[in-house]
């Protein structure tokens, strides 16, 4: 390993070559298993964690780690809640960082933003915002997460714009990624510098390829995604229901008429929306604990006011004849924020949804427990989480 | 020459009635080393239900035919490669929904055929191109697979539920020319009718006032279809002869809604919009007074290839994708009689451009030759060509190794023997 | 604290990762996207969270003091921006406290060598120069009687002849009556203490602090220094009010007529320990407007004002690190097109003078403001 270390130094420079305990200690977990101490996944230091500053000097790394066996796992911003950049066994592989890499780029004309790993959902934000165009962030919305992980490697759904525009991997256009065999590979919009922002062809799309991989079919170094020009005005509803299947049923004929541009039904305890826009998590939690008996709708509209209008009103119609309530302001105070989403910048707000489990009073917080893809009606019926204590229930409505 | 795309007829047809067939097909075929070529319609517009090589046997999918799964609530249907757009549509009536037609593609065409080569439908600018979901089929080494909840095992009648398709191994079985195998069935998604449709036309002077309008109009999310047509096309379209009265480009615009008050707040938005722009927007062309019915018509039941030829006359489009600047540069390389039409992409950040060359039938080898050298014209410039077809498959893998490399060592994988529609792709 | 009490602390913290970069809709250059000063090495567990797994795994036992660990903890400027960011909307997470326990606890080897010393820092030297103090008027209070407000020194004045002559000048010119400490001062305290490590020494010296403004009577402290400052506010009992002397010369001068300065336009550093600790943001500006100075903000200000990288002990321990955090901030004063950086820190002045381009000057606000008021000494950066 030492010779290892000697070559990755040569690679990338001395000082980007980090074996330090605090170093191996601290990338041998992310926000998921942070809070477990490693009960619930292990937390396995890597042998070094290394920060290469381009895909020229990630290919060399990748060659001499195929070349001795050594695992890689590559790391956006720490914040993936899915494990996937904690090494499989303990003093074992090479961290990739891409803090080094994190140049956002915009192209008005293709309208994409071109970015690197380490870039964040903050970073394109403050960028385009200025510009008046928005992008659609997704879930795995903390200002601190690689603007990867939401499109590339989690089931990114944008909360109030999902149904309009899908998931994250509807919006990607193409990528930069180093293969296995140390290959730059560049597919969809990025096969050429003016390609065109489409991610499918010639042939098979093969930009979709290390989507939901965990890093396992390549490294991706570079990732255009679609922008969208900044609505003139967004609103969001948001009604309460006695029932889920009610709450369903009226979520029934928004969908059929293709109202709104994204919506969420949400379980007793509406935990996902009130965590994201509370000011604090404990001022979420409370609305958590006070919502036990509530199902909830929220929905997101966009467009001209007079397009934002009519649907707004029609909607809310639709589910008043469902047995909807519209939500008092006050209570909706706490849902302020999500506009933003709609309307096409980084929700900030989700750093709140993780907690400790310390036992105290003042401790709690949400753990995901995973996505689940089915139909409206079969995910409120779902025996999963019959069995389980103060669980939030959120569906998100796609396409 | 067989058509304008291929040199070779397939030497037999297999038509098989079921998956299972499908699969014995496609067994014997590896151990003959026989080329199979599927054809669920033929109706691609370039011709990659015919070979590439000599003795390959096209697989008729046609008689699977069978709506398997309907689903009106959640708008879903699971369809075998035979079932077409009118058959689906009918059903479709029956509940009020309808089907998302495509760009030149008939009634008559297959559904999953149409939509697994992702030939570009009228709804892409609302619905972007994600309408195929879960599928199943045979690997060309006869192996089956399912995508997405297809995969899984449930007790379930539906089985499709996934409603957005997931990448990976859905995705490379689209636009893949049948080189992978062959799909025996797909989830496809539906979209509700609406009572209440409009047209309005927006006659630019240019391609370039075209695509910066199309860009602005669809930025506000109101149209349902819309698209940019030189005169050519639009003559076509309304079945008129071409003549100076039309304009050299039309932004044909179709709003939607379940009520009058929806129309009427959208038709005042695109108008406010349009003079924003500096372009006039009307519900009626002028040489045309039924021009809406007839647009409303075509999306709903495309003609097909033959809008736009005749027994003398041939016609090939070509498939492209492309930006605005690469559009006003290289429409200059079509002679004046071509059509184009323009479907804005991605919020206008790109567009699907399908210019069209027309030659007397006879003189193919000829509207070859020009054809291969404005689409090396056209890549050169770096427009995409999606969906490339057999006369310029090698030149549009040339101009991506890395991924034809990838594609091959994927081809290899799954058709060690090479048979599932051989050198289509550049494979 | 505890080992339990650190680790509940220290799990506030999810890795988010908000605090890496600074809160606001627009940057001018991705490249300064990077808030934290030490963050801006890139490297991950230099970041804030990572410096709080210090204290994770410390108190899980995961973890052991190692050279290298020290050198990243004393990299850190305590600037106090992710813990005021994390209270903004996040999940209170106090970095700070988290951070100052971590110094306490450090061993004494590995702890910095500047920073070994600093329970001595309180030591009063014998010749210091406040008696400058007496003769601009302020009684002295160590000679008995009471007085409603003080002016408080701390180690950056108490031996600074210059500084004391433009303060006492200013003070005398504004009428109000303000005594001193001079032949018994008070233990000058700032954040060296807690910097090194020994608070202890600190909650020593601030009961005897607040004794003896109980004593005479002082209802209000003056601080030149904003971390003395910013310790007050923090640690002390007392029932004094503390403040900025930015304070009492922007109340002079809406007041006292002055003359108005002619200088290139200038642009004004945040201290940390002024703004994100004390929450004094308004009173330099008014000073600044006073003046007649024309203000160009550097993008980042306010609550996200860039540390200038002289805090928490890097300025004595380390001042090459000091001055590489310094240079992302000059570039930002360059942005805005002033000439002249205006401070409100002694720390901040030394470090941004030691690092400053050739066509800029660094001038403190308290010589801006006795130059204004017609003193006629040298103006002096520090």
């Amino acid at each position: 390993m030492k010779d290892i270390i000697t070559q990755l130094k040569k690679i990338v420079g001395d000082e980007w070559v980090r074996t330090d305990s605090l170093t191996r200690y601290y990338y041998a977990s992310d926000v998921m298993t942070h809070f477990g101490q490693g009960a619930l996944y292990p937390e396995n230091r890597p042998l070094a964690v290394v920060y290469p500053d381009s895909p020229k000097q990630v290919q060399p790394i990748v060659n001499l780690a195929r070349k001795n066996d050594v695992p890689i796992y590559p790391v956006g911003g720490g914040t993936v809640l899915l494990v996937g950049s904690i090494p499989g066994k303990a003093d074992c592989g090479i961290t990739l960082d891409f803090h080094r890499m994190q140049r956002i780029e915009v192209n008005k004309e293709r309208m994409v933003v071109r970015s690197q790993p380490g870039a964040t959902g903050l970073q394109v934000s403050q960028l385009i915002r200025g510009m008046d165009l928005g992008y659609r962030p997704y879930f795995g919305g903390s200002p601190g997460t690689s603007l990867f992980v939401p499109y590339q490697v989690f089931t990114g759904q944008n909360k109030m714009a999902g149904y309009q525009d899908g998931m994250g991997i509807n919006c990607v256009c193409g990528m930069e990624m180093v293969l296995s065999n140390g290959e730059i590979l560049r597919t969809g919009s990025m096969v050429h510098k003016e390609s065109p922002a489409w991610s499918h062809g010639p042939g098979p799309a093969l930009t979709f390829l290390p989507f939901f991989a965990n890093g396992g079919y390549g490294i991706v170094t570079e990732m255009e995604f679609r922008f969208f020009p900044t609505p003139q005005e967004v609103a969001s509803l948001w009604v309460t229901f006695p029932t889920l299947s009610s709450a369903v049923k009226a979520m029934y004929e928004v969908m059929i008429k293709e109202y709104a541009c994204g919506a969420t039904v949400m379980g007793p305890g509406c935990w996902t929306h009130a965590l994201y826009s509370s000011q604090h998590w404990q001022e979420g939690a409370h609305f958590v604990k006070g919502t036990q008996d509530i199902n909830l709708i929220g929905m997101s509209f966009r467009g001209s006011p007079a397009k934002v209008a009519f649907e707004r009103k029609a909607c809310t119609r639709m589910l008043k004849e469902h047995g909807g309530v519209v939500m008092p302001k006050w209570m909706v105070a706490i849902l302020d924020g999500h506009e933003e989403n709609a309307a096409g910048w980084q929700q900030i707000n989700s750093p709140k949804i993780c907690g400790t489990f310390t036992g105290k009073s003042d401790s709690g917080g949400i753990f995901v427990s995973g996505g689940v893809f089915d139909t409206l009606e079969k995910l409120a019926v779902c025996k999963l989480w019959a069995d389980l204590p103060c669980h939030g229930r959120t569906l998100q409505c796609g396409r | 020459m067989t058509s304008f795309f291929s040199d070779y007829q397939p030497i037999k047809t297999v038509t098989p009635t079921s998956a299972q067939e499908v699969q014995e097909i496609i067994k014997k075929a590896n151990r003959d080393h026989t080329p199979l070529v599927p054809v669920s319609s033929g109706t691609n517009l370039q011709d990659t239900h015919l070979p590439s090589v000599r003795g390959a046997t096209a697989v008729n999918l046609s008689q699977m035919n069978q709506i398997i799964y309907f689903d009106a609530k959640n708008r879903n249907a699971v369809i075998e490669p035979g079932v077409t757009f009118r058959q689906l549509e009918e059903v479709c009536v029956a509940q009020g929904l309808r089907t998302l037609t495509a760009i030149d593609v008939s009634k008559d065409a297959s559904v999953l055929g149409t939509y697994l080569e992702m030939m570009p439908l009228y709804g892409w600018p609302k619905y972007h191109p994600w309408e195929m979901l879960t599928m199943r089929g045979f690997r060309a080494d006869s192996e089956p697979f399912a995508t997405g909840q297809m995969a899984m095992s449930q007790e379930r009648p539906d089985k499709y539920s996934w409603g957005i398709s997931f990448a990976q191994v859905a995705r490379l079985y689209c636009q893949a020319q049948g080189t992978l195998g062959i799909i025996s069935a797909a989830a496809v998604t539906l979209k509700t009718a609406t009572p209440h449709n409009q047209v309005l036309f927006s006659p630019c002077k240019n391609i370039n006032q075209a695509t910066k309008a199309l860009k602005e109009f669809i930025a506000t999310e109101e149209p349902h279809e819309i698209f940019a047509v030189n005169k050519v096309y639009l003559a076509h379209l309304l079945g008129q002869k071409i003549s100076a009265d039309l304009p050299a480009w039309t932004i044909v615009i179709v709003i939607r809604g379940f009520e009058k008050a929806e129309l009427s707040y959208k038709r005042k938005d695109l108008s406010a919009l349009a003079t924003h722009l500096g372009v006039d927007l009307t519900p009626r062309l002028k040489t045309e007074k039924n021009g809406g019915e007839k647009i409303l018509a075509e999306i709903k039941h495309p003609t097909g290839s033959s809008l736009h030829h005749d027994d003398t006359t041939g016609w090939v489009p070509v498939v492209t994708v492309a930006t605005a600047r690469q559009i006003k540069e290289c429409s200059r390389l079509f002679p004046k009689d071509s059509g184009a039409l323009l479907l804005p992409l991605q919020a206008g950040g790109c567009f699907y451009y399908q210019p069209d060359l027309r030659y007397q039938k006879g003189d193919e080898k000829e509207a070859r030759k020009i054809y291969c050298t404005i689409c090396s014209k056209l890549l050169k410039a770096g427009i995409t060509f999606p969906r490339p077809s057999a006369l310029v498959a090698e030149q549009v893998a040339k101009r991506s190794p890395t991924n034809f490399t990838l594609l091959k060592s994927i081809k290899k994988a799954v058709d060690p023997h090479n048979i599932m529609n051989p050198r289509k792709l550049g494979l | 604290m505890t080992k339990e009490e650190l680790l509940d602390k220290a799990l506030c913290c999810n890795r988010c990762g908000s605090c890496r970069g600074v809160s606001q809709d627009t940057v001018p250059n991705q490249a300064f996207s990077t808030q934290c000063p030490s963050g801006m090495t890139l490297l991950g567990a230099h970041e804030p969270a990572g410096l709080l797994y210090i204290a994770r795994g410390l108190a899980l036992g995961t973890l052991q003091w190692d050279r290298d660990i020290a050198t990243t903890l004393y990299s850190c400027t305590i600037c106090g921006y992710c813990e005021d960011l994390c209270n903004r909307g996040y999940r209170h997470t106090p970095a700070i406290s988290i951070l100052e326990e971590l110094r306490r606890i450090t061993p004494e080897n590995l702890k910095p060598k500047s920073l070994q010393k600093a329970a001595q820092s309180i030591t009063i030297k014998a010749h210091h120069k406040l008696s400058i103090l007496k003769e601009y008027g302020l009684p002295d209070l160590s000679e008995g009687g009471k007085a409603d407000t003080i002016l408080f020194v701390d180690n950056s004045l108490i031996a600074n002849e210059a500084k004391l002559k433009e303060i006492g000048f200013i003070i005398q010119k504004s009428g109000k009556k303000v005594g001193c400490f001079c032949k018994d001062p008070l233990p000058p305290v700032d954040t060296t203490l807690l910097n090194g490590g020994y608070q202890d020494v600190l909650e020593e010296c601030m009961e005897e602090i607040d004794a003896r403004l109980e004593t005479h009577g002082v209802k209000r402290v003056i601080c030149y220094n904003p971390e003395s400052l910013s310790v007050f506010i923090r640690f002390s009992n007392s029932r004094a009010e503390f403040i900025s002397i930015n304070r009492l010369y922007a109340e002079m001068l809406t007041k006292k007529p002055h003359k108005k300065l002619k200088l290139p336009a200038v642009t004004y550093q945040d201290p940390c320990h002024l703004g994100r600790y004390a929450k004094e943001y308004l009173a330099p500006r008014q000073v600044i407007n006073s003046l007649g100075l024309n203000l160009k903000e550097m993008w980042r200000s306010g609550f996200n004002a860039l540390c200038c990288g002289a805090g928490g002990g890097v300025l004595a321990d380390n001042p090459k690190l000091a001055k590489r955090y310094a240079r992302n901030r000059w570039e930002e004063a360059r942005a805005t097109g002033a000439k002249v950086m205006v401070t409100a820190c002694p720390f901040c002045t030394i470090n941004l003078q030691q690092s400053k381009p050739k066509d800029f000057k660094v001038m403190d606000i308290t010589s801006l403001v006795a130059h204004s008021y017609g003193y006629r000494g040298k103006v002096v950066a520090r």
